[in-house]
């Protein structure tokens, strides 16, 4: 009779429990592996040095260098160069290095090309701030476009602008996307789950 | 054998009880008909208009290119004003392109409007755009384009003439069809009854 009640009780507990959902697994990310610098300090300081030499050759081989290396002092240089640099050709190299990676540094040394006497410079600056990406550049590039006095590099400023509310449309989109499949599986999910 | 009874009972009762109604589904979230916000503030948005006056055909275009894509309540006013007004026939046409990608009354009237103008490509390009938007209702306005001192102008008119007249047919063949198979159908489910 026992036997009978306690199998009888295991048949009710096991038809009537809920079985909680597994958890979820968490994909855990490898973290970003550094390299480390091959030369030593005495040698970063004379590379950081010939980043003043009178050569623009010079100058930028150095200047990529310490940017390669990641050296701290590698940004500043290039924001200077952005804005004060004697040749054209290497102040645009400096914007493009610049604007491959989304750092405020970054952003501060295009924006300091907003303001260079080389309209060649500016509008490569407005086009390295867009390919940037950074949303805090909008109030200098929308003050360039009323303010500059080159037509083209006032164009150009309305072209970014424009550039960034096609990127604003996009994520919207596709926020309002993943909201949408998200309730569609939670309401998949709800109608499964029912008896 | 009384518990036996009872847990056979119970089990019973359990197997023919009326299960409970399922929970209503929750209801749809609202459509995310939203537009993003425009990426600078209404200030910012007045200095923009003001360089739709731009000396430079670039800059005014381009201004009018940003209000449209921020969807400012003055850009269309704008596009309009433009397309009348602005000296470089270069801007109206793209201001044309840009109004035929959407139709609406205000459009097409204003597209027939720049059908007068003085350029002939801006004619022409006024005709494109109301082939593409297939507003009927521009026929006669388009119509007495026949008349235009241009035969570019001429030439195109009796293309976009002849677009619209196929879009006509199309869309009155669709209709024949649409009714013929709600008239089988209804055919059919009497037939069923």
């Amino acid at each position: 009779m026992a036997l009978l009640a306690a199998s009888s009780f295991y048949l009710y507990w096991t038809y009537t429990r809920v079985v909680a959902p597994p958890p979820p697994i968490v994909e855990t990310v490898a973290p970003p592996v550094k390299t480390a610098s091959f030369l030593s300090t005495e040698e970063i300081r004379k590379v950081r040095a010939s980043a003043r030499s009178p050569d623009p050759g010079v100058r930028w081989t150095s200047m990529e260098l310490l940017y390669t290396l990641g050296d701290p002092q590698s940004l500043p240089l290039l924001e200077k160069a952005v804005a004060e640099d004697p040749e054209t050709e290497l102040r645009l190299k400096a914007i493009k290095l610049l604007s491959s990676r989304a750092t405020m540094a970054s952003l501060q040394g295009l924006v300091r090309g907003l303001g260079a006497f080389d309209k060649t410079v500016r509008v490569a600056s407005l086009q390295g701030l867009v390919d940037l990406g950074e949303p805090a550049a909008i109030p200098w590039i929308a003050e360039t476009a009323q303010k500059d006095y080159e037509p083209e590099v006032r164009a150009e400023a309305l072209r970014a602008l424009s550039r960034f509310q096609d990127k604003r449309k996009e994520q919207f989109a596709a926020l309002a996307a993943q909201l949408q499949s998200q309730y569609e599986a939670a309401v998949d999910k709800l109608k499964k789950s029912s008896p | 054998m009384g518990l036996v009874l009872v847990v056979a009972g119970f089990f019973a009762i359990k197997q023919f009880k009326p299960a409970p109604p399922p929970p209503p589904p929750p209801p749809p979230p609202p459509a995310i008909l939203l537009e993003p916000l425009p990426i600078i503030n209404e200030a910012e948005q007045a200095k923009i208009v003001k360089s739709s006056s731009d000396q430079d055909p670039d800059v005014r275009w381009e201004s009018l290119v940003l209000l449209d894509k921020m969807k400012s309540p003055q850009a269309l006013p704008l596009l309009f004003e433009k397309l009348h007004k602005d000296p470089e026939a270069d801007v109206k046409i793209k201001i044309i392109t840009l109004l035929s990608e959407r139709s609406s009354h205000d459009i097409s009237q204003n597209l027939v409007w720049a059908l007068k103008d003085l350029e002939p490509t801006v004619r022409v390009a006024a005709l494109q755009a109301l082939d593409k938007i297939g507003d009927f209702a521009t026929a006669s306005a388009i119509t007495d384009t026949l008349k235009d001192q241009e035969e570019t102008v001429r030439v195109q008119a009796l293309k976009t003439l002849n677009s619209l007249q196929d879009k006509k047919a199309a869309e009155i063949a669709a209709a024949q069809q649409k009714q013929e198979e709600e008239r089988r159908a209804a055919e059919e489910a009497a037939r069923k009854r």
